[in-house]
């Protein structure tokens, strides 16, 4: 597990209440992501891992669990 | 002259044979073998062999037939809706996201016959509901090939303008969903007008973004069919990436958007909403709750030449019965914007501050529930069969109506008569606020309320700076005696759930 996704899970779990059983649980399916905790989680990337979110680049396929949002931070980096 | 809604649409196919009726924006659609996309002309076809298949299940005049699709599924969804109608049957359109229970309670109440559903799970219903006579319709690819054997030939209908087309389920304050039913009839003066109203053809690429099972949808729908414009269903996964969303919007060349003002409110949160992106948008309506003027302002700034337009309407007279073309940004941002004038074939009028609506797009009713259809459908001296909407209004200096709050949302507070909508847009005025909502809670102590507003912030801020930032607008008695910072809960049409942030409070004190 890299550091960002810990991060991750730690604040998604955090804000939304949900409990994400693994790092592969896709967070839309499960309702994890939706508009509002979306915004919250591109303002805590940007903010507290100091990674700048591309809105453009994010899609349903690249941006819906714990590990593929942290290897899409990496490529940002 | 079109009597069935259903007859729009085989007139749009005689018209128009090859013009797509339903295309499914999909990334990886070439590979696919599902049927994402349709032209009119074959989506007739289609629809009229899976009627006799629901005939020969044995659908009939008056029957219900409820449909349950995700939105990838639209093509079969569309297809489902005019077959039900092409059996001079009612169709129950179910969101694909509803707790079991919930869906459950739904076909109960309804009696409905057939279940059609395509790509939701239903094991946990099957286990939920009681009755043992519902059929169920899985529209997938073998039960297509099947389907595809029918005749073609269209249908002799029986049905008449008055008779209904749907019933849709709305919140019921009781916890049980009510299910309102709407006419031929009522959809008709509905699609009529707006097409007319807003120069709808042919070559329009229209948004379809409300579930099937939100009134929003009837305005797509029939405004497609009628004209013979392509519908491009948006899918709940794109509303949720700003950047795929907007891209959707350009590559298909949507000319005409439609969708709840907090899809609009998220996509300028995004950072993406420039001048330059958008190009072929002509037509941005919203409805479904007020859109916060500050965000409005914004939108409009950005695009000075797209049109604008508030909608306004209770589920139970069809869709829209009050508009308002927003004519420049407006500039008093803690004011919601106008609900506007009658639609055509409709009439508001405000009786102690309530607003009533009259005219061809009142509904029947509530689905065998004659005590709450007597409660809010009644006869007006000189006016005919009207609902009370329950909404407060007041009419503006140039005829145009604004919303103020519900009638079950006006408070006394302290002996202070307070509109929680008033509190809202005073909360929605501050930079900082994502989302809020006041609601007024009994407090035990002084047997009166006490005003407790929730808030979702985009940067942190602390309970007495939100305070005195609200007391630069509005009275010190309405100013909260409680912050409550979280999340807001939403019903299933996407509106902020306040029972169940006032219950969740009461819980919590407890």
């Amino acid at each position: 597990m890299t550091t960002y996704e810990a991060k991750i899970k730690t604040f998604l779990e955090k804000e939304t209440q949900h409990q994400i059983e693994s790092d592969g649980t896709n967070l839309i399916e499960k309702g994890v992501l939706d508009s509002f905790s979306m915004i919250k989680l591109i303002n805590f990337v940007e903010t507290e891992l100091g990674v700048k979110v591309d809105m453009e680049e994010i899609t349903p396929g690249n941006f819906n669990s714990v590990e593929t949002i942290a290897r899409k931070i990496e490529t940002w980096r | 002259m079109i009597k069935l809604i259903q007859e729009y649409f085989t007139a749009s196919a005689e018209k128009y044979p090859n013009n797509i009726a339903v295309d499914v924006w999909h990334e990886e659609k070439k590979t696919k073998k599902e049927a994402l996309e349709m032209s009119f002309s074959r989506l007739d076809q289609y629809s009229n062999q899976l009627a006799r298949h629901l005939k020969s299940k044995g659908v009939k005049r008056g029957d219900r037939v409820a449909l349950m699709f995700m939105k990838i599924a639209s093509v079969d969804a569309i297809a489902s809706i005019l077959a039900i109608l092409k059996c001079d049957a009612v169709y129950v359109p179910i969101g694909h996201n509803l707790p079991a229970a919930r869906v459950a309670k739904i076909l109960d109440d309804s009696g409905a016959k057939l279940l059609i559903y395509r790509l939701c799970p239903i094991e946990e219903l099957k286990k939920q509901i009681k009755r043992q006579d519902l059929q169920f319709i899985k529209l997938d690819y073998d039960d297509r090939l099947q389907i595809y054997q029918e005749s073609t030939d269209p249908l002799p209908y029986a049905n008449t303008s008055d008779d209904a087309a749907y019933i849709m389920y709305t919140s019921g304050s009781t916890g049980n969903p009510k299910g309102v039913m709407i006419t031929h009839a009522n959809i008709i003066n509905a699609t009529d007008w707006a097409v007319e109203e807003f120069g709808i053809t042919s070559e329009d690429k229209m948004s379809q973004h409300p579930p099937l099972s939100f009134d929003l949808s009837t305005f797509d729908l029939y405004c497609a069919f009628k004209t013979g414009a392509t519908l491009y269903p948006v899918s709940d996964n794109l509303s949720l990436f700003p950047g795929e969303l907007i891209k959707f919007i350009e590559e298909t060349g949507l000319t005409v958007w439609n969708s709840v003002p907090s899809v609009m409110v998220y996509l300028w949160n995004s950072g993406l909403i420039k001048p330059d992106r958008l190009p072929t948008l002509r037509k941005i309506f919203f409805n479904g709750e007020g859109f916060p003027a500050r965000y409005l302002a914004e939108w409009m700034k950005t695009y000075p030449d797209k049109q604008f337009v508030n909608m306004y309407g209770p589920t139970e007279t069809t869709v829209q019965c009050s508009f308002y073309r927003i004519p420049a940004p407006p500039t008093d941002l803690t004011k919601l914007v106008p609900i506007g004038k009658a639609t055509g074939g409709m009439e508001i009028f405000a009786v102690d501050g309530e607003l009533y609506v009259g005219g061809k797009g009142v509904g029947l009713g509530y689905w065998h529930n004659p005590q709450k259809t007597a409660e809010s459908f009644i006869e007006f001296p000189g006016k005919g069969r009207v609902y009370k909407t329950g909404d407060l209004v007041s009419l503006r200096g140039d005829g145009n109506y604004e919303f103020i709050g519900r009638k079950d949302n006006q408070v006394k507070v302290r002996g202070n008569r307070i509109e929680l909508g008033d509190v809202d847009a005073a909360l929605y005025s501050l930079p900082y606020v994502n989302e809020a909502v006041a609601i007024a809670i009994p407090d035990i102590a002084t047997d009166g309320n006490k005003l407790v507003v929730f808030v979702d912030l985009k940067d942190k801020k602390e309970e007495q700076y939100i305070k005195e930032d609200l007391a630069k607008t509005i009275p010190n008695y309405m100013i909260p005696d409680e912050v409550r910072f979280s999340k807001l809960p939403k019903t299933s049409t996407g509106k902020i759930d306040r029972p169940k942030l006032k219950n969740d409070y009461l819980r919590s004190k407890n």
